[in-house]
């Protein structure tokens, strides 16, 4: 797995997250936000990183560009574990252990991220125009004028339908959709190996959310990009991803394709999580009683012995409540944390 | 099912004026809620859905007169409550209650969740003191959580935990009329579901009339009985669940319905997408408001606002082109 063999470019993926763990020193105790997780995302692939609010979904994805904190990494972070980039020329990057000059070649260019908020994450006194040309004169050294004329085109490409007025404008004057419209031209402006989406579509309504959904899709076929896309929306997931890594309580749980993952779920927290969403049902039929997951999300400074969705866990047995579940691969590209998956198979 | 009507509000309508964030001159007029009629038949859940900007919240806000309505009346059990002085309306209001969208801003912190529970009880007098202590347990155990929590405070508990509360505070006084004004769109999925099972179960075990109002389609549907879709302030379908998902009229329910995705990867499309956004509530479009993002428009949707007219029994639509 050191990409010595010259068709390793093509089969080794984009990046190879291992064993990461984030911890967060605080005044009131250490919160550990990723523990041991593990994930890959190969070459033009979509990876979904689904889990709830907590389960250190985004603190993953972050790591991935050392942004924990203000200007780079927090003095309160720790983390361990390995972070390998392969842009595909041959060379190899461990993130964790790069030199802030070297990180930032990276971020933007070989790896470039999407927030949430459109709202808070463009700056509100430079026009649009501004802010995604200055990606392009700061990392590609273009001129103020080439610049311009690049990011009129990207803006047309995300499918903003008149990207000169869009030029001119501050993000004020631009609805929700749009904002993150222009985010997206602003990610892609460097043509990255590897997007980071986080929640794009969570803060917006959902026929704006079919809009960039239908984006999402056009930049899969398009452009050849990886992308990690972080979401807790299951039915998002359903319909953007290849594959599926589960998060919950700072550990990623289950991995799989994404039919896998979601017709044959092996992870109790899995199932549980898709028993418990309301489904999409025929005319007459009478709504099942939807099957929540008993309990809470634990507290990330406080968690529970054992493997950490014992607490919530109807199938959890004393070995559960004792030991961290080994992560056993039943397929190849599945990986699943947990005990008793093999008696629970198909039992849901 | 009982179909005698509980709450009815006649051509409803509430605006806001628009101040510019300085010198507070008028900007212009939001036309938030326009023309509502609509009459809830009582111990139903009627659905409320639409994008943001299309007054689910504020029709909410008006039929409890929490804001007061422009124009319009609304008749609780027959009595209209626009007619109705602050004291007289503090006696309707044990009847009807809210839970809001946010458990986090919506209880008060510095009270413990028995007061919160019982201020209700407090200001109605209802009761001694020990048998409102007593209510207040009931009601945390009805609501799922423990007796004992009644002397903790709000920040001791999780998102799902506090909605449990804000539920019990709204039980509180046997109302027979509720409006859930996005309860479950702050909590994550797996909590998400305890709650909507529990807004199903209490409203059947008290015959609440409930209004649901969400954003999320698949929600809406599997909680209520009736559905109705707002745009842009006005009325644009109401229908039987069934019909409405079944059978939607309205180009821009058949939008919404299409823009839902499935949480199913075998069933991935590309999704049939509106153009454009939501335009501005203070600047509508003259005639129908959806002809802007309107497959179907034509010159004459400009001219005239539509009528929600019946197109099949019990299923009306406000649309020229059908």
């Amino acid at each position: 797995m050191n990409g010595e063999s010259s068709a390793g470019a093509s089969t080794t993926p984009v990046l190879e997250v291992r064993n990461l763990s984030v911890k967060f020193v605080t005044d009131s105790g250490t919160v550990l936000a990723v523990n041991e997780a593990c994930f890959h995302i190969d070459r033009g692939e979509t990876v979904c990183l689904v889990g709830e609010t907590g389960a250190g979904k985004s603190v993953a994805a972050f790591s991935v560009l050392q942004l924990l904190g203000a200007g780079g990494v927090s003095r309160r972070a720790r983390q361990q574990g390995d972070i390998i980039l392969r842009p595909g020329d041959g060379r190899e990057y461990h993130i964790l252990s790069l030199p802030e000059h070297e990180l930032e070649r990276i971020r933007g260019r070989l790896i470039s991220m999407i927030y949430q908020e459109p709202m808070t994450s463009l700056n509100p006194v430079y026009t649009c125009g501004n802010q995604v040309a200055e990606v392009l004169m700061h990392h590609a050294r273009k001129s103020r004028r080439e610049a311009m004329a690049a990011t009129e085109d990207l803006l047309k490409s995300v499918g903003i339908p008149d990207p000169r007025r869009v030029l001119k404008s501050y993000p004020h004057e631009l609805s929700g959709g749009m904002k993150q419209r222009v985010m997206i031209a602003m990610a892609l402006a460097l043509h990255p190996v590897l997007l980071i989406a986080d929640e794009p579509t969570t803060a917006i309504d959902v026929t704006i959310q079919a809009q960039i959904l239908n984006l999402f899709k056009q930049i899969q076929r398009s452009s050849g990009t990886s992308i990690l896309f972080i979401t807790h929306d299951v039915s998002v997931v359903a319909q953007l991803a290849d594959r599926v890594v589960v998060m919950y309580a700072g550990r990623t749980v289950e991995t799989g394709s994404v039919r896998d993952v979601f017709c044959r779920p092996l992870h109790p927290y899995t199932k549980g999580l898709l028993k418990s969403i309301p489904k999409p049902f025929k005319v007459g039929e009478k709504p099942q009683h939807l099957i929540p997951i008993p309990g809470t999300i634990p507290n990330p400074a406080d968690l529970p012995s054992g493997c950490p969705f014992h607490p919530r866990c109807v199938w959890a047995q004393e070995r559960c409540r004792a030991c961290i579940p080994q992560v056993t691969t039943p397929d190849t590209g599945r990986a699943v944390m947990c005990w008793r998956w093999e008696e629970l198979q198909g039992v849901s | 099912m009982d179909t005698m009507p509980i709450m009815e509000t006649e051509n409803l309508c509430k605006s806001f004026t628009s101040r510019s964030l300085f010198y507070g001159t008028r900007k212009g007029i939001v036309k938030a809620v326009q023309d509502v009629s609509l009459s809830i038949r009582a111990r139903e859940t009627l659905g409320l859905v639409g994008e943001s900007g299309s007054g689910k919240t504020t029709l909410g806000r008006t039929i409890l007169q929490l804001e007061r309505p422009t124009s319009g009346t609304v008749k609780f059990k027959g009595r209209d409550l626009t007619a109705m002085g602050n004291a007289e309306l503090r006696a309707v209001r044990r009847e009807m209650q809210i839970v809001y969208q946010d458990p986090y801003s919506s209880l008060e912190a510095r009270m413990r969740v028995g007061d919160i529970i019982s201020e209700g009880l407090d200001i109605h007098k209802v009761g001694t003191k020990k048998e409102r202590k007593e209510r207040v347990e009931e009601l945390l155990t009805t609501v799922g959580l423990a007796p004992e929590y009644a002397s903790r405070y709000p920040h001791e508990f999780s998102g799902g935990q506090r909605q449990r509360i804000s539920i019990a505070r709204a039980l509180a006084l046997t109302p027979d009329f509720l409006i859930a004004d996005e309860p479950v769109s702050a909590l994550d999925i797996s909590v998400r579901a305890q709650i909507i099972n529990l807004l199903m179960d209490l409203s059947r075990d008290f015959g609440l009339t409930m209004v649901f109002i969400s954003h999320d389609l698949l929600v809406v549907q599997h909680i209520s009985d009736r559905v109705m879709v707002m745009y842009l302030g006005r009325v644009m379908e109401l229908a039987e669940k069934d019909a409405l998902y079944g059978n939607p009229r309205h180009p821009y329910t058949v939008a919404l319905l299409e823009a839902v995705p499935k949480p199913d990867p075998t069933e991935r499309r590309e999704f049939r997408v509106l153009q454009g956004d939501v335009p501005s509530p203070v600047n509508p479009p003259s005639g129908c408001v959806f002809r802007t993002r309107c497959p179907l428009a034509t010159a004459e949707c400009a001219a005239v606002v539509p009528e929600l007219r019946q197109v099949e029994p019990g299923h009306f639509a406000a649309c020229i082109r059908l």
